[in-house]
């Protein structure tokens, strides 16, 4: 080895954190250390101590002793609007994993999580006919909030890495476009205030798509007219090859729970997925990046889209529906088009998510 | 079994031992501070999730595997930034802290070498010389056999040495 690449190497190996960076992570470590103790406390405490706790001195109280611990809550988790440990997940989970997040990538990525999150909530409870006007009023609010932080982070992130700003912004269009349709699907089936209730939450978030959209496109023009847009193209095709064999590996451990007609519709997604690639791989020899760029896009927001549509299928859809999908009448159904579909579904209060379009 | 403050003493201990090794495996292998930062946590909070489940023999190689999977996430992801677009930025340290901005100096010229390397023999130069890791346990991180990880090193530092005399 020639003496400067050996005294480079050498001289690498003092390469540190600053004292500074190593105490933050250190003390963000350290809560999180705190709050898996006080996580695992509360599982092993009895059903009765919980409930004591929980009815004598009702939520407030409660909240504040998770709170001044610095505790959360694996029940928390999972926990909707209207549960006990609902401001646990809102105030304690969620805060402490978003403050978790270092860099402007991952925290603008936090609240694209978050927004989604919201979304999911509104759609389990519309599920089990629990969404209030006051709950959607809530979720609403909760949803704009972090989808304009999102907006705001993604601005901020442009200003540094167009690309990552861009990446962000899509897989968020993507996520409000399934939960679009998710929401309009379960709306379909239901009736009066829960309808309604969904209405206006479907009004804000074609709302936010819109708005998110227009930051997308912005920040890809701004990746197809700069000098790294090859770099940029082929970057966004392993993103799409990655994001497809994940959903490939979804569906497998899934497959259990999808129907033999869902399985065809999904096939016919995937298709249509992989022929973009396909396009982006052509454009991307022909040395047309901006193109292959759009078409890998394109390609990671429909797999992404369908993994979204899947795990809604089978969280949502009614057990006796499911028993029905290899009827003879949902195959006649596959020809029909998305709107006779939801036609036909109308008012009928079972819930059926649609993965075709 | 440990109490939960030795547990937590024991997990903050390792932290203080492995923590600058881990970052500058994680920064030479990224060539991103931030990013490098990130991965830094996000290794130790699993490292931690690991240490309450699982009894862990070799700690060094259990953490260093740990961020080893987090990068290929990364690359996966993501191409990085080319070197053009990190010297044009001059450079990633986004806050005022002296000492952070002084390392990056430090460390720039290595970097802009390692990144004319692919990452196939990026990675593995970085484990063996900066990280000082021996073979054996660079194949119990990565999953390659010590031989294939011997040759890759040696084409490494071959590539390395022209880049460096041109």
């Amino acid at each position: 080895m020639f003496k400067p690449l050996k005294q480079l190497l050498q001289e690498a190996k003092s390469f540190n954190l600053s004292g500074d960076e190593k105490s933050l992570i250190r003390s963000k470590l350290q809560t999180h250390v705190r709050n898996s103790f006080i996580a695992r406390q509360y599982m092993y405490r009895s059903k009765l101590k919980i409930i004591k706790l929980v009815f004598i001195k009702p939520m407030p109280i409660f909240i504040v002793i998770l709170l001044a611990l610095g505790g959360t809550s694996f029940a928390a988790e999972k926990a909707l609007p209207g549960d006990v440990f609902y401001p646990v997940k809102l105030n304690v989970n969620e805060h402490v994993q978003g403050w978790l997040s270092l860099s402007d990538e991952a925290r603008a990525n936090w609240e694209t999580v978050l927004a989604s999150r919201r979304l999911s909530e509104a759609e389990k409870l519309a599920v089990n006919s629990k969404l209030d006007a006051k709950t959607e009023a809530k979720i609403e609010s909760n949803f704009e909030k972090h989808a304009n932080k999102a907006q705001e982070r993604i601005a901020k992130l442009a200003d540094v890495d167009v690309k990552a700003a861009a990446d962000i912004a899509a897989n968020f269009q993507t996520f409000l476009e399934a939960h679009n349709r998710i929401l309009m699907d379960i709306s379909t089936s239901k009736d009066g205030d829960i309808k309604s209730q969904l209405k206006a939450i479907i009004l804000k978030v074609k709302a936010e798509t819109e708005d998110i959209s227009d930051d997308r496109v912005k920040n890809e023009d701004e990746v197809k007219t700069g000098t790294d847009v090859q770099t940029a193209a082929e970057g966004r095709l392993n993103a799409a090859e990655n994001k497809l064999a994940e959903v490939l590996k979804f569906i497998e451990n899934k497959k259990a729970d999808i129907s033999a007609d869902t399985m065809v519709q999904i096939q016919a997604q995937l298709k249509v997925a992989t022929d973009l690639i396909a396009q982006g791989k052509v454009q991307l020899n022909a040395k047309a990046y901006s193109q292959a760029f759009t078409f890998f896009g394109q390609a990671k927001a429909k797999t992404q889209e369908i993994k979204v549509l899947i795990e809604a299928k089978t969280d949502f859809e009614d057990e006796d529906e499911n028993e029905d999908k290899d009827d003879d009448k949902d195959k006649d159904n596959d020809e029909d088009t998305l709107e006779e579909r939801r036609e036909n579904n109308r008012g009928s209060g079972k819930i059926k998510i649609d993965i075709g379009l | 079994m440990l109490g939960t403050n030795n547990k937590e003493n024991v997990f903050l201990e390792i932290y203080e031992d492995l923590s600058d090794s881990v970052f500058r495996h994680c920064y030479f292998r990224l060539s991103d501070r931030e990013k490098a930062k990130d991965i830094v946590q996000e290794t130790f909070k699993r490292f931690w999730e690991c240490l309450e489940k699982e009894k862990i023999e070799n700690t060094k190689a259990f953490v260093f595997k740990i961020a080893n999977n987090l990068i290929i996430d990364s690359y996966r992801k993501k191409k990085e930034e080319s070197l053009d677009a990190l010297a044009e930025g001059g450079f990633d340290v986004k806050s005022d802290d002296y000492e952070a901005i002084l390392t990056s100096v430090m460390g720039r010229e290595l970097v802009s070498m390692l990144d004319q390397l692919s990452d196939t023999y990026k990675d593995l130069i970085v484990m063996r010389y900066i990280d000082d890791l021996p073979v054996y346990e660079i194949a119990s991180i990565t999953g390659l056999s010590e031989n294939v990880i011997s040759v890759r090193i040696h084409r490494g530092l071959a590539l390395l040495r022209k880049n460096n005399t041109n």
